[in-house]
């Protein structure tokens, strides 16, 4: 299985070294097609740059209730967005009703 | 409450409804706490990883941005054209409450370094290795982390379903019981009182 990472090429340039599919994405369609790519390969984990994330929320949306391939968002060259920390907000959320976890 | 039938039948089959759903509401109750207990081992784990990935993937994507900031995109390409190493990753299934969440473990086979140093911008190998590094967290928090979004989607949905057996359904079968009950009981005292009635006719005709 593959470890596969979408975001914007030059930032993420640095995966391939290490193995990694890189997918520059720049624009909603280059996503789509990103997707289908992905959905055709065997892929186990995504990771997806805060800037697509952050830009293309519906897209990205879709990928979350399988199984497989595990998606994470990380950080991308601007730094942290807190977009990974809200994510986290948000399963909280979902499972608890309120994020008892904020204070820590 | 009109279109119950208010008869033994009837009655006999909602005490077999109700049996069902308390006891279906007792096990949904075992599995969300069972679920909770999980998840927030899981999402604590998951916080303290995220922190660590952001942190050591900031700097290293912040120095490989500097790094090649001199460059144009295709040189950049040009320098990963032809990876050495691959990484294979392996991924287990693990049950955890019926929710099957991935494990993974991964290799990387290769090195990293694809380049020659004379062309390459500076500071490039520091960068790879600070992502390199990363990487390992960023693997793990990718498990970690999904697997806290598969739990918390289960846990809503039982969460809801335990809820519609507490406040919905089995009240409601319980209305249901008593109003069948009652109904027959009255029922019941209304032949009583006719049964009397008629054995006083019949004694004052004698």
């Amino acid at each position: 299985m593959q470890i596969g990472i979408i975001g914007e090429k030059k930032s993420i340039l640095a995966f391939r070294a290490l193995g990694v599919d890189v997918f520059g994405v720049s624009s909603a369609d280059d996503l789509l097609k990103t997707k289908e790519e992905i959905e055709k390969q065997d892929f186990a984990i995504i990771f997806i740059t805060e800037d697509i994330a952050k830009d293309y929320p519906e897209e990205i949306d879709s990928f979350y209730k399988e199984t497989l391939p595990a998606v994470l968002v990380i950080p991308g060259v601007k730094g942290s967005l807190g977009l990974g920390k809200q994510g986290l907000k948000k399963i909280l959320e979902r499972a608890l009703g309120s994020d008892i976890l904020e204070a820590n | 409450m009109e279109n119950i039938k208010a008869t033994r039948m009837e009655y006999l089959k909602l005490k077999k409804r109700l049996k069902t759903a308390k006891r279906g509401y007792k096990l949904l109750k075992e599995k969300r706490d069972g679920l909770m207990k999980k998840f927030m081992e899981i999402v604590r784990e998951t916080k303290a990883t995220r922190k660590e990935v952001e942190e050591s993937l900031a700097t290293a994507s912040k120095q490989f941005a500097i790094s090649t900031s001199t460059v144009m995109e295709k040189e950049v390409e040009e320098l990963f054209m032809l990876p050495s190493a691959h990484v294979e990753v392996s991924s287990t299934r693990e049950n955890i409450m019926s929710v099957w969440v991935p494990e993974f473990e991964y290799k990387i086979e290769g090195d990293f370094k694809t380049y020659s140093d004379f062309t390459a911008p500076l500071g490039m190998e520091t960068s790879l290795k600070k992502f390199w590094q990363a990487f390992e967290k960023m693997v793990k928090l990718a498990g970690i982390e999904h697997a806290a979004r598969l739990l918390s989607f289960e846990i809503e949905k039982t969460r809801r379903r335990v809820n519609a057996l507490e406040y919905i359904i089995i009240p409601e079968i319980e209305i249901k019981m008593k109003y069948i009950s009652s109904k027959l009981d009255e029922q019941e005292r209304a032949e009583k009182i006719i049964r009397l009635k008629i054995k006083e006719m019949m004694e004052e005709a004698a």
